[in-house]
């Protein structure tokens, strides 16, 4: 039987290629949401209302990915994952049809929401920590910076952020990145131990206490941030 | 019953004029580390990484009292309410333990009924905090995190490594501070420091 899925996730040629994080970060309360396909039981630690860490590994967050929900997805939208060639970037003024993906997509029986406030996510500075190598020093002397250090290694400062991510089924999909000191993404194939140490504390820091099982509201995003012509 | 907590590398003689509830607990203690032959009844015990933990039943009132006063100055004996929160704490988290290692031992890259051990060693020490909520989870990282909540706004979570990892001493824990979920401090220490440096924390 063929699946349906829901065609308001679609990108449309009239949207914008990609929505500004910024200014939707500037909203009361955006929020945006990823599905685990564990029961909620395995999902949260209920009690102290905490992801469980067999969810989200630390070296998953550089890319995770996230939906922006308050447009047009809805928590029922979760339980459709695009795959394969539909995971591919869409770019404007691309057409896509569903027609084209309908082997592209599935839907999971469990989608349970892993809530994050986009403020508390989007543009936020974590610690990391890098051997005090040349490489480190040749850093330090190009960005004329005074890092704090211990014994054997400098503390840089790394930023966290969101950006729109649209697929080729879904403009609602937006993922997480990780910045090291000098602007450059970290990225998984960089497997540095200090990358590593950049992926731990980023999770410390900014994922594992602001996961949240459940949001009392969220905003509604407006249509100048993703429509062409308002 | 009775909870007594003390440093193992401190022993010495030492006369006190201490009450009698007090003293009986010092010389079951004593007892335990060897300075008697006749061991009063010992319901428990269990080591952790620089402590001996004792829990004790009443002493038998036949027990010569005077005759063994051979304690540590470094006996930490706690207060009856500082003992009752560690028992309700222990019986709150135990069974979350045991749950943990049913279900997730697969991600415990160690003999499991050692890991389970070390495990309760750190409960036990964790327990001395006064908390609201606690949840227990073993990781994919071959750790146990503790998370603990107060108030509705403070959260200490305590993760204890299973085997050594690296920027953090052997036996230590990585702990992270969140109030209002805001991530305030994160470090790696000695859990006994941590416990007391947690709670003095919390009474400010």
């Amino acid at each position: 039987m063929r699946l349906k899925y829901p065609c308001c996730l679609i990108p449309k040629s009239y949207y914008k290629d990609c929505m500004d994080m910024n200014k939707i970060a500037a909203l009361k309360r955006p929020c945006v949401v990823r599905s685990s396909s564990k029961p909620f039981n395995e999902t949260f630690n209920i009690e102290t209302d905490t992801l469980r860490e067999d969810i989200i590994f630390p070296k998953e967050i550089m890319g995770l990915s996230l939906n922006l929900i308050g447009g047009k997805l809805h928590l029922r939208h979760l339980k459709y994952r695009a795959k394969g060639s539909a995971m591919k970037e869409w770019r404007k003024p691309e057409k896509t049809t569903i027609k084209k993906y309908q082997n592209s997509f599935e839907k999971t029986k469990i989608a349970v929401p892993i809530y994050f406030y986009l403020k508390d996510i989007n543009n936020k500075p974590f610690p990391y920590y890098r051997t005090k190598d040349s490489e480190a020093q040749k850093l330090i002397k190009a960005l004329n910076i005074n890092p704090p250090a211990t014994d054997d290694k400098f503390i840089f400062e790394g930023q966290c952020f969101v950006k729109h991510t649209p697929n080729k089924i879904n403009y609602w999909h937006v993922e997480m990145f990780l910045d090291d000191i000098n602007k450059a993404e970290i990225t998984p194939k960089n497997k540095s131990v200090w990358a590593r140490s950049a992926a731990t504390e980023a999770y410390k820091h900014i994922v594992s206490g602001n996961a949240r099982s459940v949001v009392e509201k969220y905003s509604i995003i407006p249509k100048a941030e993703y429509l062409e012509v308002a | 019953m009775g909870s007594v907590i003390l440093s193992d590398s401190e022993v010495e003689l030492y006369q006190s004029d201490i009450d009698d509830d007090s003293l009986r607990k010092y010389i079951l203690v004593a007892a335990m580390v060897g300075c008697f032959s006749e061991a009063p009844k010992i319901q428990a015990a269990t080591y952790s990484a620089n402590q001996i933990e004792l829990k004790l039943q009443e002493i038998n009132g036949s027990f010569d009292i005077e005759k063994y006063i051979d304690i540590s100055k470094a006996f930490k004996i706690q207060n009856d309410s500082e003992q009752s929160v560690e028992f309700k704490n222990m019986s709150i988290i135990s069974p979350k333990i045991d749950k943990e290692f049913e279900k997730y031992s697969n991600y415990i890259e160690k003999d499991i009924s050692s890991a389970k051990a070390e495990a309760t060693g750190v409960a036990k020490v964790i327990a001395q905090i006064k908390f609201d909520k606690i949840s227990v989870e073993l990781t994919p990282s071959n750790t146990i995190k503790f998370t603990l909540t107060f108030d509705k706004e403070k959260m200490l979570m305590v993760t204890y490594p299973f085997d050594t990892i690296e920027g953090v001493n052997k036996g230590d824990v990585v702990f992270s501070v969140f109030v209002n979920r805001k991530h305030i401090a994160s470090d790696s220490m000695n859990l006994t420091d941590l416990v007391a440096g947690f709670n003095n924390f919390l009474s400010v």
